[in-house]
């Protein structure tokens, strides 16, 4: 098997003198600085030749310490447990380097954010559009340079306009727009659909509405050990995923070793919210194609792992659990007894209704070839979690990365190939009982011991990446510590940032009515994400579907 | 049995599930993390909660010979630090989580200490409770030099310093004559 020294063997066979230094960070961790101008180049082969999974990409301001920027590109290859940051230094007075987009399209977003935030100025990008900042936010102001201070907004400017995409036949075509708040997920997000008839034939979308600058406040204002608060709160359903990714890359950063009893107690915190959010997706999906049943029933089950968490945290969401340093409360042993009788019912519950609600023919019929996503573009834009899993992508950071107790437990990761939102819906029902069974196994084979010992020490300036498998996809946090007690730079990648890039692809040649439920069924987190793309099949041919998702596995 | 029936045994099974809110209601767990209490008059105003508060619901007010702590329950996550961080116990989390109000002022609680002057230099320094939970601890502490540093407690943390780099230099000053 190729190990992440194999990578990066073959890359410096393939880019003689591009590759300027390899260190290793941890281990499965590597650090690769290359040339500014190679950067496309090695991505795109790294990428696409190599099939490394695009993680996440950050910017740093090192102007007042260093006299320069860094861009890191962080590729994870999921098979071998390997992540590797590549990196380039951009000096100050040339805030610019070449644009990977043109070569992976999944770096759209990643380098139009950095270019907002940091002023970095990606060449050669082909959709330098906002992603982030408000339409009046003024071109030369950049938040997250460490120069940039939050406390003076700058100017409204009522005029300001973003540019979206129109059709190029306007005489024909009509556009329908779409949000800004989507109608099942009550999110903001603006779509812009160019339709024929009722057939979409391509998809704008403008994000960012919910863009807080929560990166900004942690470097400024926070210190390590309230920053998980605020890692909570980026998303009000998989709020642990970002303290748990905080926290490991913290941990990792810090060469530290968790108490085992906190281990356990974090994969089970983890996986109860994978499964409040996927029966909740699961509620909410059956509620958009209009099967009102199947919401009422999932969420009656949802509503006993609200009671479980409240029961093991104080909370029925954000359990403010998971810190640096282990977890904040311990479980008691009448605790335990009980969460363990209320699981096993769950488990018999939830069994019962699955064998009921998926197999209904209308179900399968309304979802069966719908939002069809294929192999190809799901590895071509690295989407994570669920989606990429419905498309027959095999990934599972829980499995591939192993953190936390998940070594431990037996538990399988269900894949699906249809890539429709069939595939999607199954993939997720199966992973649900999955969890329940890993929350099982945790309650049982719960150790002794401390549940939280203090972190003596962190180095500053170490690079580290927390990954967690999130109910959306693998949650990746880039982290830079720095001195004084807080982070230097803090990029939180959520999934749907991931994920939602490709909705558009999956919307063209798709009827209006079913928008709803193809959005949605990437199960996107607008503020997790807030932090767009386009898709224009302005050819408005119909698109074959050949994806059908199946039922095998459930039963 | 097909789907469709499976699922309509199942719904007449069940039953109606929700409750008659607010009319029933189901039992708050042990544990829960309603709102923070604050006894007022346990807490000795040392401010730890309020530097640790990450949404900064909890402030602290430092006004001549006043020391107000304000507590803005609109802001406050439940995350149970100032539990966590307070060196009395003055913070209980209660089993209220009905929070909604249609006033600001319903959600705030305010408390004021007195301050004290510093004996040496007479600017406020501290919470006059502050100084008598360090006494009661100093006393313990101290042992049998309780006598001679005791008023060191009543200087302000400037003055203190000066005053025991004096009494280091007198003590040094006094040995050298000895010998």
């Amino acid at each position: 098997m190729k190990t992440d020294k194999n990578i990066v063997d073959e890359l410096k066979n393939r880019f003689p003198g591009g590759i300027l230094k390899v260190g290793e960070l941890r281990e499965g961790q590597l650090l690769v600085e290359l040339r500014r101008e190679d950067l496309p180049r090695v991505m795109e082969y790294a990428h696409n030749t190599l099939e490394g999974q695009f993680l996440t990409m950050a910017g740093a301001d090192y102007v007042d310490s260093l006299n320069r920027f860094i861009v890191d590109y962080v590729l994870g290859w999921y098979e071998q447990g390997a992540v590797i940051i590549f990196r380039a230094v951009v000096p100050r007075g040339d805030e610019s380097f070449p644009a990977s987009t043109p070569l992976i399209p999944v770096a759209d977003w990643y380098e139009r954010e950095v270019k907002e935030t940091l002023g970095l100025n990606p060449v050669g990008h082909p959709n330098p559009r906002k992603l982030l900042t408000s339409d009046d936010w003024p071109e030369d102001l950049f938040p997250m340079r460490k120069g940039f201070r939050n406390e003076a907004p700058p100017p409204v400017k009522a005029d300001a306009k973003f540019p979206f995409i129109e059709p190029e036949n306007a005489g024909s075509f009509n556009v329908v727009p779409y949000g800004p708040y989507h109608f099942a997920i009550h999110e903001p997000i603006y779509f812009r659909f160019h339709v024929d008839g009722e057939r979409i034939t391509a998809a704008d979308l403008r994000a960012g509405f919910n863009y807080r600058g929560l990166e900004k406040i942690a470097e400024t204002k926070m210190s390590y050990e309230t920053i998980p608060f605020v890692a909570e709160r980026i998303c009000g359903i998989c709020g642990s995923v970002h303290g748990e990714a905080y926290s490991q890359a913290l941990e990792r950063a810090a060469g530290f070793e968790t108490p085992e009893r906190a281990r356990w107690i974090r994969a089970m915190m983890l996986e109860i919210e994978r499964i409040h959010s996927h029966l909740l997706w699961l509620g909410v999906a059956t509620h958009m194609v209009g099967f009102d049943s199947g919401l009422m029933q999932f969420w009656r089950v949802r509503e006993r792992i609200m009671f479980l968490a409240e029961l093991l945290t104080g909370n029925r969401k954000q359990y403010g659990m998971i810190v640096p340093g282990g977890v904040r409360r311990d479980i008691r042993e009448d605790k335990r007894e009980k969460a363990l009788r209320e699981v096993s019912e769950i488990l018999a519950e939830y069994q019962e209704l699955l064998d009921a609600a998926l197999g209904l023919g209308t179900l399968q019929t309304r979802l069966r070839g719908v939002g069809y996503l294929s192999n190809e573009d799901a590895r071509r834009y690295s989407v994570m979690g669920p989606v990429a899993r419905a498309s027959g992508v095999n990934i599972d950071a829980r499995r591939d990365y192993p953190y936390e107790a998940y070594p431990h437990f037996e538990f399988e990761t269900p894949v699906q190939t249809g890539g429709d939102v069939l595939a999607r819906t199954v993939v997720r029902a199966y992973d649900t009982l999955e969890s329940i069974k890993i929350v099982k196994q945790a309650l049982e084979t719960l150790p002794d011991g401390p549940v939280h010992t203090p972190i003596d020490y962190i180095p500053p300036d170490v690079t580290s990446v927390g990954l967690v498998e999130g109910p959306r996809g693998t949650d990746v946090h880039y982290l830079i510590t720095g001195g004084e007690d807080t982070v230097y730079r803090w990029r939180v990648r959520a999934p749907t940032y991931a994920n939602l890039p490709v909705t558009p692809l999956m919307l063209v040649g798709e009827t209006l009515a079913d928008a709803t439920v193809v959005i949605g069924s990437v199960d996107p987190c607008i503020s997790c994400t807030e932090r767009m793309m386009v898709v224009d099949d302005r050819t408005g041919e119909e698109r074959v579907i050949s994806g059908q998702g199946s039922l095998e596995g459930i039963k | 049995m097909s789907s469709i029936l499976k699922l309509l045994r199942l719904g007449i099974r069940k039953g109606r599930v929700t409750l008659r809110y607010p009319a029933e209601r189901t039992p708050t767990p042990e544990g829960l993390r309603g709102r923070p209490v604050l006894d007022f008059d346990k807490c000795i105003g040392c401010g730890a909660c309020a530097k640790m508060c990450p949404p900064n619901a909890l402030t602290v007010e430092e006004k001549e010979n006043v020391w107000t702590l304000r507590l803005y329950y609109g802001r406050c996550i439940m995350c149970g630090l100032c539990e966590e961080v307070c060196p009395v116990d003055a913070y209980r989390f209660s089993d209220e989580f009905e929070l909604a109000s249609a006033t600001r002022s319903d959600l705030e609680v305010e408390l004021k200490l007195l301050r004290v002057q510093c004996k040496g230099c007479g600017r406020y320094f501290t919470t006059k409770r502050v100084l008598e939970d360090a006494a009661a601890e100093y006393s313990e502490l101290a042992g049998g030099y309780a006598g001679e540093f005791k008023d060191m407690i009543y200087l302000c943390p400037d003055c203190r310093r000066v005053k025991w780099s004096e009494s280091l230099a007198d003590a040094y000053r006094e040995a050298r004559h000895e010998s």
